[in-house]
């Protein structure tokens, strides 16, 4: 369980990686996020957690196409990994089994 | 198509690629771009600051490239090292005028630094040998006076004991009393430093015996010496058991054991012992009149602490005792008290009064570090002139070394480690100078002594390691990075374009010639000022005039008779005071107003044996009854200061007694130059009050005159050291700290040439070999020696004029600040320290220039041109 734990972070800059299917590489995660939660990230932490998530195994990546925007370069292009989707199951499933455990009456908000 | 012309910030761009690693450049940048680009059509300045913050905030361990530790992990081996050490030497031997010369440089300047370095470390570590010196305190007292705070080392005589039986953390007290007293043995008297101890004394401080023991100031009548003392008295050192007696102020004469003999006092104590006696003695023979209390005085009190005490448990006794002494002394008051630990003494005895020991200022300790700092980094960077120069016969081997697979860093490694043997044996050479030559003649010039040895041996490894490593690395860091730096193709080629202008050069040595300027006009300077001094007319003659200090009328009497029967002296007269060794200050009233006059009280004759000039008027003559009581005689300085037209005649009033002006007397020196001559009355004095006989002797017979009164005196007065000088030697100690003073500049002077000169040699080598081609050519097309010559000195002539025009005026600014500061009177200042500098540096300056020439000279221009 350790081994796959993710953080808060790294579960968001995954769940947009999947989202953004065959187009996810740094400034596109970024923008994707702060299209999605209004979250503004510098994109030297985008990088860094995205290596990160690479190193854990949850992403794979290959180069893309040069694009004359960025001077001729090529993109890094991002993919779930069935361990990266896993883990994102896995933490969903947590949350919402926890969620649900909640009695009925700790969520019945009412003005008194 | 416009917003494609703009471009991110270029160095930032260059730093992400510069750091960041290769495998992720491509990605990085891209994105960095992307971002930049998306906004420049907006904002221009905003998408330049957040590409610079981006490329700051992706400088992170991870994305930095890993630097290639050993490129060639097999050649860092010690039989490499070897190599390196063995190829210096021989190189060093193959170009020995260059190496040479590097190395007089470098160990010139070095000694010098060793020397000051030994100065400063035995300088901050006096007084450190005592073994329980983390214990024992020098009670310094902060004086009120007007209003400022005077810090004394005397201290209440009452102070120390009481402390002692009211606290239990002393564990014992040691005052001190210091006197100069005649001491005898058998023939030989002398006035001595002697000093009243109280028993404690070797208990605090460790100070060794040679013969006695350690309570040897236990019984009233014993005495310490030391080696050297006994020596002086006895001829040998064990002396224990003889006696000496000394005479007291009221002439009583006590009889003294000596009970101990000290080894000599180690040069790091910075309290000089000749004699020491129990306290007891001064209570009984020097102060019994005036009975001892709270008033009395102690030369010093040091206490010792129990282990594990501190000073401030003491605070509140003091407290007490500091009221006790403001109500028995409403003149002198403690304000308080300080503890200084005995280490910390001598380097604060600069602010001390009655202080046991010297210092200077802090700032001039400063001055003189950064003096050795300069000359030693003014040496390293000649060094590296000429180091670089002699690279150039080795370009080949550098190359080569290349070829065969020497990286850069080996080439540095070489160069470095090559550079190290020499500075080494620069280091080596240099000490030995300090120990044999330096130290020698700084010790014999001033009183002072430095030993040659460091505090520690940590010290010693501390200093010559650091000083290794500094010097190598300054001198030879800038050479070997240089060399490496070419191309092997180039260099095998010939190609390799050896410096194109040496402007960083130029300004080094201009630089120098500055600073060697300065120093030669200010020591010339300096020199021309003592030599004025020596030549200057004291305003009455000195050369054939013994004067003796006498106790008492009897004395005087009976030493006047044998005189008056010697036909060698001319002439004889007796004073009160006496020019250049006493003279006394009071106040006369003119016109109803104060004057401060000094005070010169004579028999006759004595103005007429010293020569004295008169300028006005007439000297005091024994048959005018009134001469006696109411003539007096006062200098020019006085006249000025009064203003007087007409003084012969003029009177004033003087112990209550109106003093008629019956001549004016030339100025004279009475003190040492420093001083100003101030306005001075002289009148004759009472025949009882008399206190030398001054004797003028016939040309030529000054010494046997001498001698004669010497053998008088001892049957004059056989009690009494004989106190007899000749009056030459009044100012004996301001010429001879001036003849010292001389020789240092003299040094100084020769060091700054020297080193100069090292310096222009090795940019002129540079240089030369740079237009060694050109210099040919030019040869060939018929060009004498003596243009190239010219053509080669054009460039240093220049900045010799101008460092000429910046530095002499410099130094000579500098030395007229010193002496104004210290004499009264201006000095005429000759032209010649400028003329002597500019020639010695013109002289120096063609003899390198012509040196380095004969190369040319001797050079067949073919050899030159043609291997290419």
């Amino acid at each position: 369980m350790k081994g796959t734990y993710i953080g808060e972070l790294e579960e968001l800059i995954l769940l947009t990686v999947g989202i953004l299917y065959g187009k996810a590489y740094g400034v596109a995660v970024m923008d994707e996020i702060v299209k999605q939660t209004g979250r503004s990230l510098n994109i030297s932490a985008v990088h860094s957690v995205l290596k990160r998530l690479e190193e854990k195994g949850l992403v794979s990546s290959t180069m893309g196409d040069p694009s004359a925007e960025r001077g001729g370069r090529r993109k890094r292009i991002f993919l779930l990994t069935a361990a990266g989707k896993r883990a994102l199951e896995e933490a969903n499933e947590m949350r919402n089994q926890l969620f649900n455990q909640i009695p009925k009456v700790a969520l019945q908000f009412q003005w008194v | 198509m416009g917003l494609k012309e703009i471009h991110p910030p270029k160095w930032a761009d260059r730093f992400l690629q510069w750091y960041c690693h290769p495998e992720l450049i491509e990605e990085i940048q891209g994105d960095v771009y992307e971002m930049f680009y998306r906004k420049v059509s907006d904002h221009k300045n905003v998408a330049k600051v957040q590409f610079i913050w981006n490329v700051l905030r992706f400088f992170r361990l991870k994305n930095i490239k890993k630097r290639k530790r050993n490129f060639h992990p097999s050649t860092f081996n010690v039989s490499m090292y070897q190599s390196y050490f063995v190829s210096g030497l021989r190189n060093i031997l193959r170009n020995l005028t260059s190496s040479s010369i590097n190395i007089v440089g470098l160990s010139i300047a070095l000694a010098c630094g060793v020397t000051i370095f030994l100065f400063l470390d035995s300088y901050y570590h006096r007084d450190k040998f005592h073994e329980k010196g983390d214990r024992v305190y020098l009670m310094m007292n902060k004086m009120k006076s007007a209003d400022e705070v005077e810090n004394w080392a005397r201290s209440p005589y009452l102070f120390g004991p009481a402390l002692k039986d009211e606290h239990n953390a002393i564990e014992s007290v040691v005052r001190i009393q210091r006197d100069r007293l005649a001491v005898r043995h058998g023939d030989v008297v002398f006035s001595e430093p002697v000093w009243f101890v109280d028993p404690e004394f070797f208990n605090l401080f460790s100070y060794h015996l040679l013969y006695g023991l350690p309570n040897a100031l236990q019984d009233r009548n014993s005495i310490v010496l030391t080696e050297e003392m006994a020596i002086k008295y006895f001829g040998r050192t064990d002396v224990v058991n003889e006696e000496l007696s000394i005479k007291f102020p009221r002439e009583q004469k006590i009889t003294f054991k000596i009970s101990g003999v000290l080894r000599r006092i180690p040069d790091q104590s910075s309290m000089a012992i000749n004699f020491l006696i129990p306290m007891q003695n001064w209570e009984d023979h020097v102060d019994a009149a005036q009975h001892i209390q709270w008033r009395t005085w102690a030369g010093a009190t040091f206490v010792l602490l129990r282990d594990g005490h501190k000073t401030s448990e003491l605070d509140k006794v003091v407290n007490k005792y500091v009221k006790v002494q403001h109500e028995a002394n409403d003149k002198f008051q403690i304000q308080s008290i300080e503890w200084i630990p005995i280490g910390k003494m001598a380097e604060r005895s600069y602010e001390i009064a009655y202080a046991l020991s010297w210092s200077n200022i802090p700032a001039t300790m400063v001055a003189i570090g950064v003096i050795a700092i300069a000359l030693v980094l003014l040496a390293c960077f000649n060094y590296m002139n000429v180091a670089v120069a002699s690279v150039t016969s080795r370009l080949k081997e550098i190359g080569i070394r290349k070829v065969i697979g020497g990286g850069r860093k080996e080439i540095i490694q070489q160069f470095l480690v090559e550079n190290t043997v020499l500075c080494g044996i620069a280091l080596a050479i240099g000490t030995l100078i300090a120990a044999t030559v330096l130290l020698p003649g700084f010790n014999s010039l001033y009183p002072i002594h430095i030993p040659f040895e460091f505090s520690s041996s940590g010290t010693m490894f501390t200093f010559f390691g650091g000083v290794l490593v500094i010097v190598a690395l300054i001198s030879g860091a800038y050479p070997a990075l240089y060399v490496s730096s070419f191309t092997p193709v180039k260099i095998l080629r010939g190609k390799e374009k050896f410096g194109s202008k040496s402007l960083f050069g130029k300004i080094m040595l201009s630089f120098q010639f500055v600073l060697s300027f300065t120093t030669i006009v200010a020591c010339l300077a300096f020199i021309n000022s003592s030599r004025h001094f020596e030549k200057k007319d004291w305003g009455y003659d000195h050369e054939q005039h013994i004067f003796t200090a006498v106790k008492n009328i009897e004395q005087y009497n009976a030493l006047k008779d044998r005189v008056a029967q010697n036909k060698d002296v001319i002439s004889y007269a007796g004073a009160e005071s006496h020019i250049g060794h006493a003279i006394h200050q009071t106040t006369v009233i003119v016109k109803e107003e104060q004057v401060n006059v000094n005070r010169l009280e004579v028999g006759f004759n004595y103005l007429e044996t010293m020569n004295v000039r008169i300028k006005q008027g007439r000297f005091f003559d024994e048959a005018i009854s009134s001469d006696k009581t109411e003539s007096v005689i006062v200098n020019e300085a006085f006249v000025r200061k009064m203003g007087w037209t007409e003084p012969i005649g003029e009177s004033f009033e003087f112990d209550n007694i109106k003093w008629h002006v019956i001549g004016v007397a030339q100025n004279f020196h009475y003190k040492e130059f420093y001083y100003d001559i101030e306005p001075t009355m002289i009148h004759i004095g009472v025949e009882e009050k008399y206190r030398y006989l001054v004797v003028k002797a016939a040309a030529g017979s000054v010494n046997e005159v001498s001698d004669f009164l010497k053998k008088s005196w001892s049957s004059v007065a056989p009690d009494d050291p004989y106190v007899g000088f000749f009056q030459d030697e009044v100012f004996q100690q301001f010429f001879s700290s001036n003849r010292s003073n001389d020789k240092i500049m003299y040094f100084l002077s020769a060091v700054a040439l020297v080193l100069v000169c090292m310096g222009l040699y090795g940019l002129v080598s540079y240089n030369l070999t740079r237009r060694l081609k050109e210099f040919s050519i030019r040869k060939v097309f018929g060009a004498s020696l003596f243009q190239l010559f010219r053509l080669m000195n054009h460039d240093y002539m220049w900045i010799v004029l101008i460092a000429f025009g910046l530095g002499a005026p410099l130094g000579f600014y500098m030395v007229s600040l010193v002496i104004r500061a210290a004499y009264p009177e201006p000095i005429p200042m000759s032209a010649w320290p400028f003329v002597i500098s500019i020639i010695a540096m013109v002289l120096t300056v063609t003899f390198t220039i012509g040196t380095q020439l004969k190369r040319v000279a001797q050079e067949n221009p073919t050899s030159t041109l043609r291997n290419e």
